[in-house]
């Protein structure tokens, strides 16, 4: 509250510009100066306005409207309201199908990309000659063309001339038929996946390096092991990381699709027909655009609700080191 | 320095805010206003998919036409890249900007007709002396540039399918080239060509192409429609489909035909020597002359007979359409007629030089289209075909990998029809 604060703080925050004189309800009126900074500050963020209402918000209002509608991209689109909700929910097969492939990706996914990303990190974290080259190389699959990458990895996992099951049959496994099974579709896409969790990496090692040594040195000091320093100190103090991660993840993994686009086109027989693609498929293949919206709403609320859900509950599980000293 | 966030705190009032707002959409507006379809009178936009070589025959085109017609200018965009060039079209033409001239896929064209997209091209054709003349067209031609009967498109080319053969290794192995009027049977049991190595195999008789559009063709030669007549139902589960992948399986498990997933990735398997007859289109045999070289001879041959006694050869290709935006008709309508016209046809061939067009830049056009086109199946593609498509791509590598073809049909006619 401004009344509470010190002098000083209340100069700062009420500048001379800003307590200019009395105005409506009581505000003060602008000064000229201040009204001149006001209008220059708008005129500067203009560029991101019209971005923000060309490509997010009128977009996303338009995209609403639609999901009301069917409309196929001729003559105008007709107000038919929930019907295309009703039928994702109850007569559309390959709603729940792609739903399905979709959540068994993010479950699988998510959580070893945040373990690999934060142990992978954890390893580049230590002093030694040439640390800098094993960074990059972990790193270079993040600057790689998604479509270049997803070609390779289609001839890695032939079934009779790939590497992985090259080196599987050394030890005597059957050949796994990765990209033509419902089976293994997934995990082969999961795979190809962690293969690039370079760039989760690098985030990982900020955060570990801003982890203050002297934590270390008072574990140290108190006998703490290996698992225990982890558990006490590393793991806290990059909770916050790992709850950015987590969030910036799930995002992205729910839009996942250039993967499947690119190297099964949603098969064999629906086994990685991610929701993205079914949404893509609907739209610009299909023309069915009132459809699509909808099933785009319904990919947002799942997003936002999970979203809200790990955030709301991550005051359980992170450990702010700036409010615990605030608390002090 | 000043205070910003108090500055900001104090005076970001709702009005300044909703001003600001107002001018950002003010700005948005007068960027968003594109016509399309033409910026000005005597203005033509046209919209290509082209390679490079296609693209500098049309810009000399072009560049005659505006030689001749001073008043017009004919503003072309090539994008090379098939989905680009996809999106871009559907894109332009949900913002209703579409150009007054586009290139249309021959697989999507009822579709586009369908909503509305593209202009029908008859009248224009009734008022125009020594015009395109549909009677001239073939069968397969027709069907798939008209929509219920209308044109809607000048077709500029297309593809077909082929058998490419390895002559070499039928020499080696003694055995005959296909005859003129060989069948399914003979290439399906194509296993003397079957060679395993170090426990693999590593090479095989004939590759049957899973092309949605392609083995619509092979289905229908053994009498099993895709379609009803009126191309509003997919009846794909139908017995004599059953039967051509059933006998597709079994050549599988015999090993004369890989499955889907029985060619290294990566590699080209006709030019690889992998496979004695390689089922790919006409557009192949370009890349084919220079990845071969001289490391064998080959060629290219019709499609076998199927059980009705026919080829019917599946064809898809493209066209140009007068777009739904073009904002002058008639001058639109006059270049779309010249590029049909006897003289740009002897640089570019169009419907009457050959049974079916296809491009003078084509290896296969000389010797694939000129013996095939009464073997053409008269088939277009309706609406229902992009839908029909995702159902399909999702099934085919199950269908083509020993799958029991009657689960699966039924449930891509299912999964279209729902």
């Amino acid at each position: 509250m401004t009344a509470a604060l010190p002098p000083l703080a209340e100069s700062v925050v009420l500048s001379p510009h800003v307590a200019a004189g009395p105005t409506r309800r009581g505000r003060k009126k602008p000064s000229p100066h201040a009204r001149r900074e006001a209008r220059a500050g708008f005129l500067w963020i203009q560029p991101w306005l019209i971005g923000f209402l060309l490509f997010s918000a009128i977009p996303i209002g338009i995209a609403i409207y639609l999901s009301f509608t069917d409309w196929s991209g001729g003559g105008a689109p007709v107000w038919i309201g929930v019907d295309n909700y009703v039928k994702i929910f109850t007569d559309d097969p390959l709603f729940w199908q792609s739903l399905k492939v979709t959540f068994i990706f993010v479950a699988l996914y998510l959580p070893l990309s945040l373990i690999l990303g934060l142990g992978i990190a954890m390893l580049m974290n230590q002093k030694f000659v040439g640390m800098g080259v094993f960074r990059t190389i972990y790193y270079l699959p993040s600057v790689l063309s998604g479509v270049a990458v997803t070609v390779l990895w289609g001839f890695v996992f032939h079934r009779d001339f790939g590497v992985i099951n090259g080196a599987l049959a050394l030890v005597g496994i059957e050949p796994i038929p990765w990209l033509t099974s419902q089976t293994w579709v997934i995990p082969a896409i999961v795979i190809m996946q962690l293969w690039a969790v370079g760039s989760s990496i690098i985030i990982y090692l900020g955060g570990l390096q801003g982890i203050p040594t002297e934590l270390y040195e008072a574990a140290g000091l108190d006998g703490a092991g290996w698992w225990a320093t982890f558990r006490a100190v590393t793991l806290p103090m990059m909770s916050p990381v790992i709850l950015l991660q987590m969030i910036l993840g799930l995002i992205g993994t729910f839009q996942i699709f250039t993967q499947a686009f690119v190297m099964t086109k949603g098969g064999p027989d629906y086994g990685s027909y991610f929701f993205s693609l079914y949404i893509y498929d609907t739209a610009f293949k299909d023309l069915r655009l009132g459809y699509a919206c909808a099933l785009s709403m319904i990919l947002f609320a799942i997003i936002l609700i999970i979203t809200a859900i790990v955030y709301g509950t991550s005051g359980k599980w992170v450990f702010y080191a700036a409010d615990r000293g605030k608390n002090r | 320095m000043a205070n910003t966030a108090g500055l900001f705190a104090q005076h970001a009032s709702r009005r300044s805010f909703l001003t600001g707002a107002a001018a950002a959409a003010g700005l948005l507006a007068l960027s968003a206003c594109s016509t399309g379809g033409g910026a000005s009178t005597g203005t033509i936009s046209l919209l290509a998919n082209d390679s490079a070589d296609w693209e500098k025959q049309l810009r000399d085109v072009i560049t005659a036409y505006q030689g001749q017609n001073t008043s017009t200018k004919i503003n072309l965009l090539n994008i090379a890249d098939g989905e680009q060039y996809n999106t871009k079209v559907k894109t332009q033409a949900l913002a209703k900007t579409l150009p007054a001239i586009y290139y249309v896929r021959t697989l999507e064209l009822a579709a586009h007709a369908e909503s509305g997209w593209l202009q029908p091209l008859d009248p224009f054709i009734d008022k125009t002396k020594n015009s395109v003349n549909r009677a001239d067209f073939q069968p397969a031609m027709e069907a798939q540039f008209s929509s219920d009967g209308t044109l809607f498109a000048l077709p500029e080319d297309l593809s077909a399918y082929g058998i490419y053969v390895n002559k070499t290794m039928f020499a080696e192995l003694g055995i005959p080239l296909p005859a003129a009027d060989w069948t399914w049977d003979v290439y399906a049991l194509s296993e003397a060509f079957t060679l395993m190595e170090g426990g693999k195999q590593t090479r095989w008789g004939g590759f049957v192409n899973g092309s949605s559009w392609g083995m619509r063709g092979v289905m229908k030669a053994n009498g099993g429609e895709i379609f009803s007549e009126d191309g509003s139902k997919v009846i794909i589960d139908n017995d004599a489909n059953i039967v051509t992948f059933e006998q597709i399986n079994n050549a599988i498990k015999a090993g004369a035909v890989p499955s889907s997933e029985g060619l290294p990735t990566g590699v080209d398997p006709f030019a690889g020597g992998l496979v004695a007859m390689f089922m790919n289109g006409s557009w192949y045999a370009a890349g084919a002359k220079d990845a071969i070289a001289d490391r064998f001879e080959w060629d290219i041959v019709t499609l076998p007979k199927g059980t009705t006694g026919k080829r019917e050869i599946a064809t898809a290709g493209g066209g140009w359409g007068m777009s739904r935006d073009a904002k002058d008709a008639d001058a639109t309508w006059k270049f779309l007629d010249y590029l049909g016209s006897e003289a740009v046809q002897s640089t570019i061939p169009y419907l009457q030089t050959a049974p079916l067009t296809a491009r003078t830049t084509d290896p296969a056009r000389d010797i694939l289209f000129p013996v095939i086109g009464e073997d053409a199946a008269a088939i277009g593609y309706p609406p229902l075909w992009a839908k029909y498509e995702i159902a399909y791509g999702n099934r085919v590598a199950t269908l083509m990998n020993g799958g029991d073809p009657r689960e699966t049909l039924a449930q891509i006619q299912e999964e279209t029809n729902r």
